[in-house]
């Protein structure tokens, strides 16, 4: 560069100041003196540090996308719930929010994966493994249980035809996956609150489950079951433990799933 | 999802990273972007404004009309062999070789905090001032997993740019060096597969994660294109212009066989560059504003390329330059009868800054004078 800056400023300065390319030279330059301004972004990102050249706006679909990627589920809940509700009939952002949703509310979807839902453990058991509790949420417990809700019912608010194996959508069979697996997470969750305090399992607390509660946890045991869902494990599983619960002695909904915690609890 | 479904996951995996591996110069697998089919690391890594410059077997591609503007009747016969990696993919790879990741949750989570991205090409061509003749591979597979899919449950997205063929080209320079004419004829083998599986879909994974369910998504086509390009050439003391323009699969490239890609559009390109230079010591300054017609609907953020290259005595070349609105780097050192070059960009998969970008490092060793 020592023996090349002379050439450089002699050139620099017999051309660009009487040639009219010299501005294409100058403008050059200066667009190489900026370029650091971009930090680690692409120069024309919009959301960069310093836009210098007229940027390239991403779709709010994209940014979504991007949220989602980095797992930044709140803004990807956010834009989410703002294009939904400017676009309500588009469903194939619906499934997106569900998910997120789920996510926040401390549903991994890769536990999944160590769950065995064939074996001989209970769903209590499997779902349990991951699930959060009041114990391992502490205060958050019921904005989890709340994101979950949500998550189930932006499903449901998916037109039924959309929503199961046969239809033709693009998100019809991880639809209905999705409805078995969030239901069943959503009713174990529920358990979860009256059977876990702060300190960990504590049965006592079964007995203060409302009639409203218990009836929600089999009413989204028997949506999973019944889901369309292509998964036969997952379905079956869901199936034996609302029947399972069904079985149990008790005179009401309240009794016989305290039943089948104490039954299913290590 | 179940442990078998995990085990599909894995499988495909492993099918996809071994056929990935297994190719070399061997094919498997849509024209997404208005890139050459085929360049040379050391434009890449300078921003790959090439139109008006390009380098060995790069020219062929970037604009024949190159070809009379160099010094001497032979300009180069020799082979190209280039690897490239992404950056994330480096790292994966050193806690996969390390066993770290011996939980398939915990290998799934990884991955999908890590695309693989890895790529391979080569080029043997002979050059002279008025002929080319390159025989070329180019192969760049991408895999992410995505924890949340376009349904919202995981994905794996893959894709892959796979140009394969030989080109011919002839130029000429039309009454005066001002004005310089060129054409290039191709044949291609090619692939742009870009498939989305849900990881929960068991019937697609068992299709999938088999080898002939693979390499019958991934087929390539082949047809023949061509590519005609100008350069309007002022030659001063110190001081050079170059405009040229380019046409690349002038009339469409249609494409026959059983993959899914049929066409390639024709797309026209328009670059600019001044090149300041001494007896053997050159900056070349230069910027190509690509798809001038909107062939590709690309964004602005794709079609203007901005590329320096600093040129020392013949034998170091460093290159810097605007690359998908991303800078990159490149450098080359030329020791007669190899040259070693090493460039970084950042690569955007998607259709807008940021939502799909890969840092990607190359290295390539040139054989040949």
């Amino acid at each position: 560069m020592r023996i090349l800056w002379p050439l450089i400023m002699k050139v620099m300065k017999n051309y660009t100041s009487r040639n009219s390319f010299g501005l294409f030279l100058r403008a050059f330059f200066v667009a190489f003196l900026i370029l650091p301004a971009c930090g680690n972004k692409s120069l024309f990102d919009c959301a960069g540090p310093k836009s210098t050249v007229p940027c390239n706006p991403r779709s709010r679909d994209e940014d979504a996308r991007i949220a989602l990627d980095k797992g930044d589920l709140q803004t990807a809940i956010e834009i989410l719930e703002t294009l939904i509700a400017e676009e309500p009939t588009k469903y194939d952002r619906f499934p997106l929010l569900s998910a997120a949703l789920a996510g926040r509310s401390g549903f991994d979807i890769f536990n999944i994966v160590k769950a065995n839902f064939g074996s001989s453990s209970s769903l209590l058991q499997v779902m349990g493994e991951f699930l959060p509790t009041p114990t391992s949420k502490g205060a958050g417990y019921d904005n989890s249980l709340a994101d979950m809700k949500r998550s189930v019912a932006v499903l449901n608010d998916i037109p039924l035809e959309l929503r199961n194996d046969i239809s033709a959508s693009s998100f019809a069979s991880s639809c209905a996956l999705q409805l078995t697996l969030y239901q069943a997470a959503y009713s174990i969750m529920l358990i979860n609150k009256y059977s876990y305090s702060s300190s960990g399992f504590d049965p006592s607390k079964l007995s203060s489950m409302t009639a409203e509660d218990a009836a929600l946890i089999l009413k989204n045991l028997l949506g999973a079951a019944n889901s369309g869902s292509s998964s036969t494990e997952t379905s079956a599983a869901v199936n034996t433990a609302y029947e399972s619960i069904k079985s149990q002695p008790g005179s009401t909904d309240q009794e016989k799933i305290a039943s089948y915690v104490q039954a299913n609890k290590k | 999802m179940n442990p078998k479904t995990a085990k599909n996951l894995i499988s495909m995996i492993q099918v996809i990273v071994g056929l990935c591996s297994s190719i070399g110069s061997q094919n498997l697998f849509a024209r997404k972007g208005s890139s050459a089919v085929y360049e040379d690391p050391f434009d890449v890594g300078a921003g790959g404004a090439s139109l008006t410059r390009a380098a060995q077997a790069g020219i062929l591609f970037s604009n024949p009309a190159l070809l009379p503007y160099g010094d001497g009747f032979h300009r180069w016969v020799g082979a190209e062999p280039s690897v490239l990696v992404g950056k994330e993919s480096l790292s994966l790879a050193s806690e996969l070789s390390s066993g770290a990741e011996s939980d398939p949750a915990a290998l799934i989570d990884t991955l999908t905090k890590t695309p693989l991205h890895f790529g391979l090409s080569n080029a043997v061509s002979y050059m002279n001032k008025g002929f080319g003749l390159a025989i070329f591979n180019r192969f760049e597979p991408d895999l992410f997993v995505r924890k949340y899919g376009d349904t919202g449950l995981p994905q794996i997205n893959f894709q892959a740019e796979s140009y394969h063929g030989a080109a011919f080209s002839l130029a000429s320079l039309v009454a005066t060096r001002m004005i310089s004419l060129g054409i290039t004829g191709k044949y291609l083998y090619a692939a742009e597969p870009n498939l989305n599986l849900e990881v929960t879909d068991e019937a697609a994974m068992s299709k999938i994660t088999s080898t002939t369910g693979m390499q019958s998504l991934v087929e390539h086509n082949t047809g023949f294109g061509f590519d005609v390009g100008a350069i309007l050439f002022k030659q001063g003391y110190n001081f050079d212009l170059k405009l040229a323009l380019k046409g690349d699969d002038i009339g469409g490239t249609k494409l026959s066989g059983s993959g899914t890609l049929k066409e390639i559009p024709a797309s026209y390109h328009a670059g600019l560059a001044a090149t300041i230079h001494g007896g053997v010591d050159a900056i070349h300054l230069a910027i190509d504003y690509r798809d001038v017609q909107g062939a590709y609907e690309e964004k602005m953020f794709k079609k203007v390329r901005l590329s320096s290259k600093f040129l020392f005595k013949r034998y170091v070349g460093i290159g810097v330059g605007l690359r998908d609105g991303w800078l990159a780097y490149s450098g080359e050192v030329d020791l007669i009868l190899l040259r070693i070059t090493a460039a970084t960009w950042t690569k955007e998969l998607g259709d807008s800054p940021g939502v799909d970008s890969r840092k990607i490092y190359s290295l390539g060793i040139a054989m040949g004078f």
